[in-house]
């Protein structure tokens, strides 16, 4: 394999774990300081993405707009309404529904990258190819369905028992 | 001979590996920001001396007026212990401006050096750029939270709100640029204007004069010097920052500075223009950039300092809006770099 190829590879899966380290960082994280900083982690991860599937215009874009600008508005506002510096509560159930989360939006383009081990190359990958590269494998697909469905159901969950707390 | 495929024969790498090393690490990089940073930090403080009518740095190297005075410095500053306070968030404290100062590094790989010399070519080479740049008003936010002192904490809103102020305004005035040459590689963008003989500085000055304003603005230059904002709040979210930490975060504007003057140099005056030879063309980007920084300096010593609202004002109400006559300006001006 050649240099450029092993580096190719390496930045694909480099950004899917910016991805999902993000992801879960913002869940997880229990200072208002770090979801921005994990956010935009998950939106470099993003922006990597988009790159080296061969959209560099959306990927600066998207660095420029959501990291440059977003969120420093967001830091704005956090900073306004005082981030303080207490932890807060810790929570486990957070960290199960990012991680499901997180496999759930990664688990298809990895097995996508799997089932086909040939690189991207920057050629552009057409979203109707990767559509129906992922309904053909109908693994990759029942196993998209069955994690979307169980964060939805742990997500409900989780809001109903906090409403519950808070009352 | 070529020393990067000198470089890359001897050690069996691909050529383009060598060169994406080696230009965020010697030049138009690190090495060559090094020189840039010595001899601009001095070049600030002998103008302000003389423009105040003082002497200014002297004792280090009299011969030379004082010229190693800010190694001697750096030197101190790299040896003093680095106190982390109590009460800080100890891990984003150390590693942004760690990170912060990566993140600008990384802008030496799209940005190039002169003819040939660069880390990558890229279609989108200018947008990249100014991407990476925007990353660091996040990590200075972080430094200032960090912190944990007031005025750390109003510096580092002054940063987010600065940032957004002045990003507007120069990303708008890059793509003016932009739309004007039809393109955002840096390359193509200084083979159009050595082919038309035309600088992007005389064929759209009002492009050219809102970045050069925004990029003071984002390095926190006078008469923005408000994130620092030395008369109120000490350092701002560098207060409590030292020894090469302190080094680190105050490079960072120096840092951020060397690149836009870069982008500006190949934007608006034509980067390696009139040279093609590697070497002569990259001394001319050099020059160029050099002189830029110093007309950035020099603003210090002559202008006052404006209040925030001002800032604010001046950039959404005036600035801003001004750059859509940049973009009229650079659609009538389009056809003369049509290749």
């Amino acid at each position: 394999m050649s240099l450029s190829a092993l580096l190719y590879d390496a930045a694909v899966v480099a950004s899917l774990v910016a991805l999902a380290a993000g992801s879960i960082g913002v869940v997880v994280a229990r200072k208002a300081v770090h979801y921005i900083a994990w956010l935009v982690v998950a939106a470099l991860g993003v922006a990597s993405f988009l790159a080296l599937a061969g959209y560099g215009y959306i990927a600066a874009f998207h660095v420029v707009v959501y990291v440059g600008t977003s969120v420093t508005l967001l830091a704005i506002v956090v900073m306004l309404l005082g981030c303080n510096m207490e932890p807060r509560a810790w929570r486990p159930g957070r960290l199960i529904v990012a991680v499901f989360a997180a496999a759930a939006l990664q688990a298809p383009l990895l097995l996508y990258a799997l089932a086909n081990p040939t690189p991207l190359g920057g050629g552009g990958l057409s979203l109707g190819e990767a559509a129906r590269a992922l309904l053909d494998c109908w693994l990759c697909t029942l196993l998209m369905v069955a994690t979307i469905a169980t964060v939805l159901i742990e997500a409900v969950a989780i809001a109903r028992s906090e409403r519950g707390a808070g009352e | 001979m070529d020393p990067i495929a000198w470089l890359s024969g001897s050690l069996g790498v691909p050529y383009w590996a060598v060169r994406a090393v080696a230009a965020p690490l010697v030049y138009p990089g690190l090495a060559a920001f090094m020189v840039v940073a010595l001899f601009i930090i001095w070049a600030e403080r002998k103008i302000a001396a003389r423009v105040q009518m003082r002497v200014g740095p002297l004792y280090v190297s009299r011969r030379l007026g004082g010229a190693l005075q800010v190694l001697a410095d750096g030197v101190r500053i790299a040896f003093q212990e680095i106190i982390i306070p109590v009460g800080v968030e100890k891990w984003s404290f150390v590693l942004s401006p760690i990170l912060a100062f990566t993140v600008v590094s990384l802008a030496f790989t799209m940005v190039p050096g002169g003819p040939g010399i660069y880390g990558f070519r890229s279609s989108l080479s200018l947008l990249a750029t100014y991407a990476i740049v925007t990353l660091t008003p996040i990590l200075v936010i972080v430094m200032g939270w960090a912190s944990n002192n007031k005025f750390s904490y109003i510096g580092a809103g002054r940063e987010a709100l600065v940032s957004i102020t002045g990003e507007a305004t120069l990303l708008a005035s890059l793509l003016a640029a932009a739309m004007m040459y039809g393109s955002m590689d840096f390359v193509e963008i200084v083979e159009a204007q050595m082919r038309s003989h035309v600088p992007g500085l005389v064929a759209n000055p009002v492009a050219a004069l809102l970045f050069f304003i925004a990029a003071l603005l984002v390095t926190d230059r006078l008469p923005f010097d408000l994130v620092l904002g030395e008369q109120e709040i000490v350092q701002g979210p560098y207060t409590e920052y030292t020894g090469l930490l302190f080094a680190l975060s105050m490079a960072l504007g120096y840092a951020k500075l060397y690149v836009l003057m870069l982008v500006f140099t190949h934007v608006f005056l034509a980067g390696w223009a009139p040279f093609t030879s590697p070497l002569l063309g990259s001394i001319a980007v050099f020059a160029k950039t050099l002189l830029l920084m110093l007309v950035a300096v020099f603003l210090r010593s002559v202008y006052g300092r404006m209040r925030l609202d001002q800032v604010a004002s001046m950039f959404w109400s005036k600035l801003f809006p001004l750059a859509l006559v940049a973009f009229v300006v650079s659609a009538l001006i389009h056809p003369i770099y049509a290749p």
